[in-house]
């Protein structure tokens, strides 16, 4: 009976182990996929976001269409609200080789108050690959990208929604990122750091949801160190698209209320003990 | 209606401006002259104090050439300046939200029959120095920041130990600023010195009016561009009979209107141009809140004789 308990468990960690491996193989670090380098304000008031785009091995640079589209936000800016998305070309910037793939600089400029979705799409072999971001930019030039060509034209790639929340445009550790991804897989890979972590599900709404763990890099690092999270999907038809968010510490993840009101409290207590023994130098009035 | 009465109901008009404006789609910019507080969610401005640090933190040093550009700085500076120009003091007395709060409590305290601590003024003008310091300290750590001699958690360095960054969210719900945060020693440092300082705060806002101003480095800003300033508050020395109502109606007790004797300039940094010393004052023309050259309200015997009947509207009745 023993033996039969220790075989069986050693079957599931194996099977375990199998499929962690087949999803590395599946999807390890060897595809097209977005990684913020910088944000910064521009002397005209608008924003600079710069990006590396990691480009697999097989894939063409040449190739690759990199688009955005902006959308105003209105719940951010009041006057942009309503106005339809615009759609910009962009080429890529510098390349560089890194291990056997490329990396290439792709920078975009915002002089608005804009949710963007910055897309990748490049043929790698006989399937094609996407890369996505969305990010916020809360420019205040009102200029346009000077590098980005107005287009009508945007890839045709599986069909993803990001559920933005409150707090989206800064994603937490220990906040929920949330998505969707029409005929998408029952699970998406996560990477962390370029590390395979872990797996997020699709859930009862058809969502999938991921929940970054706090880290305490972050956490010492200061309220601008950022973690690199990457979704990964294998499509049915072969294709493999991936999301890239940001994630940033959490406001709420090591803060202590009760401890707060304590000390308030405590130094309430103080003060006032002091205010009553002030003395003549203090008359009351 | 009383002076008092019109204050009591711009001031609460700026309350809702200045808290809840974002939420009507109403902002008023990154360099409004008082405690409109970036830390309330949907706020309808910034308090220029936040906005400055951030101005000074990527406006200087390596941060120049890819950070703010000092145009933009120097514009939410003129912003700054003409609202000061315009307004003066009155940012402080009759539009500020935190204003607000420590006059509540000071009403709060009045209701409940408790008396007003007294800081003598000889006292309020040696703490005077206070409200400097953190105005160069200010100046002085964001771009230490920025430099990488600090940690980036020093960012909004005044923004990480004023009261009104833990009090002035509570009105929007938000009360993770009255937490500790653990999330490095930094952090648990300012936490713990801003719910410190806000215990001692609310306990010196309900035992004297206006306690916190006498430590604002936001009032000693506006003082500084006194020269550029159209309102401000004015004696008229030869009607002046030395009643010393002003000093005593004054929730700042500041001596310097009762014991001029010669100038017309009366207007010391720690006024609040508030008014109340106009409203106290039995003697025709002796007092007045001036724009320009046009006295927007002259203090007469028949107006503080009129307050005077009411003893439940009178602060000297106290």
């Amino acid at each position: 009976m023993a033996r039969r308990t220790l075989l069986f468990f050693i079957c599931v960690a194996l099977l375990m182990q199998f499929t962690e491996d087949e999803l590395r193989a599946a999807d390890g670090m060897d595809f097209l996929r977005w990684r913020m380098t910088e944000q910064a304000r521009t002397s005209d008031g608008g924003m600079v976001v710069s990006f590396d785009l990691s480009i697999p091995p097989g894939a063409n640079p040449e190739d690759i269409e990199v688009t955005y589209r902006a959308l105003p936000q209105g719940n951010i800016g009041a006057e942009t609200g309503g106005s339809a998305p615009e759609t910009y070309r962009k080429k890529l910037g510098d390349t560089r080789p890194e291990g056997d793939g490329t990396v290439a600089d792709v920078t975009v400029y915002s002089g608005r108050s804009e949710l963007i979705e910055l897309t990748a799409a490049s043929r790698a072999g006989d399937a094609r690959q996407y890369a996505l971001t969305v990010f916020s930019c809360f420019g205040e030039s009102g200029n346009e990208d000077p590098d980005a060509e107005r287009t009508n034209y945007y890839p045709n790639r599986p069909a993803f929604r990001v559920a933005t929340g409150q707090y989206y445009f800064r994603a937490q550790t220990g906040m929920p990122i949330e998505f969707s991804l029409d005929s998408g897989p029952d699970s998406v890979s996560v990477f962390e750091k370029g590390i395979f972590t872990s797996t997020a599900e699709r859930d009862a709404s058809g969502n999938y949801v991921y929940v970054p763990p706090h880290d305490d890099e972050l956490s010492e690092a200061g309220y601008t160190a950022k973690k690199d999270v990457v979704f990964a999907a294998s499509m049915p038809d072969g294709d493999l698209i991936s999301f890239y968010v940001p994630v940033y510490r959490s406001f709420y993840g090591k803060i202590d209320l009760k401890g707060g009101l304590a000390v308030l409290s405590g130094s309430m207590l103080v003060s006032a003990a002091l205010a009553m023994r002030a003395g003549r130098r203090f008359p009351w009035r | 209606m009383t002076v008092r009465n019109l204050r009591g109901i711009v001031q609460h008009a700026g309350f809702i401006v200045m808290m809840y404006g974002g939420r009507f789609g109403l902002h008023l910019g990154s360099a409004v002259p008082c405690f409109a507080c970036p830390f309330v969610p949907g706020c309808g401005g910034f308090c220029y104090l936040m906005g400055l640090q951030g101005y000074i933190g990527f406006g200087m040093g390596a941060a120049v050439a890819s950070g703010m550009g000092l145009v933009t700085a120097l514009g939410w500076f003129a912003v700054f300046a003409a609202s000061v120009a315009l307004l003066g003091k009155l940012w402080c007395g009759w539009i500020c939200p935190f204003g607000l709060i420590q006059d509540w409590l000071s009403a709060l305290r009045r209701h409940l029959g408790v008396r007003e601590r007294s800081i003598p003024y000889p006292v309020m003008r040696r703490l005077a120095w206070v409200k400097y310091v953190l105005l160069a300290g200010i100046a002085i750590i964001p771009p230490l920041v920025t430099a990488g001699i600090l940690h980036e958690d020093f960012y909004l360095p005044f923004c990480g130990i004023c009261p009104g960054k833990s009090l002035l969210p509570l009105f929007a719900g938000e009360t993770r600023y009255l937490a500790l945060n653990y999330d490095n020693l930094v952090t648990l440092g300012f936490s713990v010195a801003l719910i410190a300082i806000t215990g001692a705060m609310l306990v010196g806002m309900f035992l004297k009016d206006r306690f916190f101003c006498i430590f604002c480095p936001l009032l000693a800003f506006i003082h500084m561009l006194k020269p550029v300033t159209a309102l401000r508050l004015a004696k008229t020395p030869d009607t002046c009979v030395g009643c010393g109502n002003c000093r005593r109606a004054c929730p700042m007790e500041i001596e310097a209107v009762y014991r001029e004797r010669a100038s017309s300039d009366v207007q010391s940094d720690e006024c609040l141009d508030c008014a109340a010393c106009v409203e106290a004052c039995p003697s025709d023309f002796a007092l007045a809140l001036k724009f320009l050259k046009v006295k927007l309200f002259r203090s007469s015997r028949n107006y503080a004789a009129g307050i005077g009947g009411n003893s439940k509207k009178n602060e000297l009745s106290r």
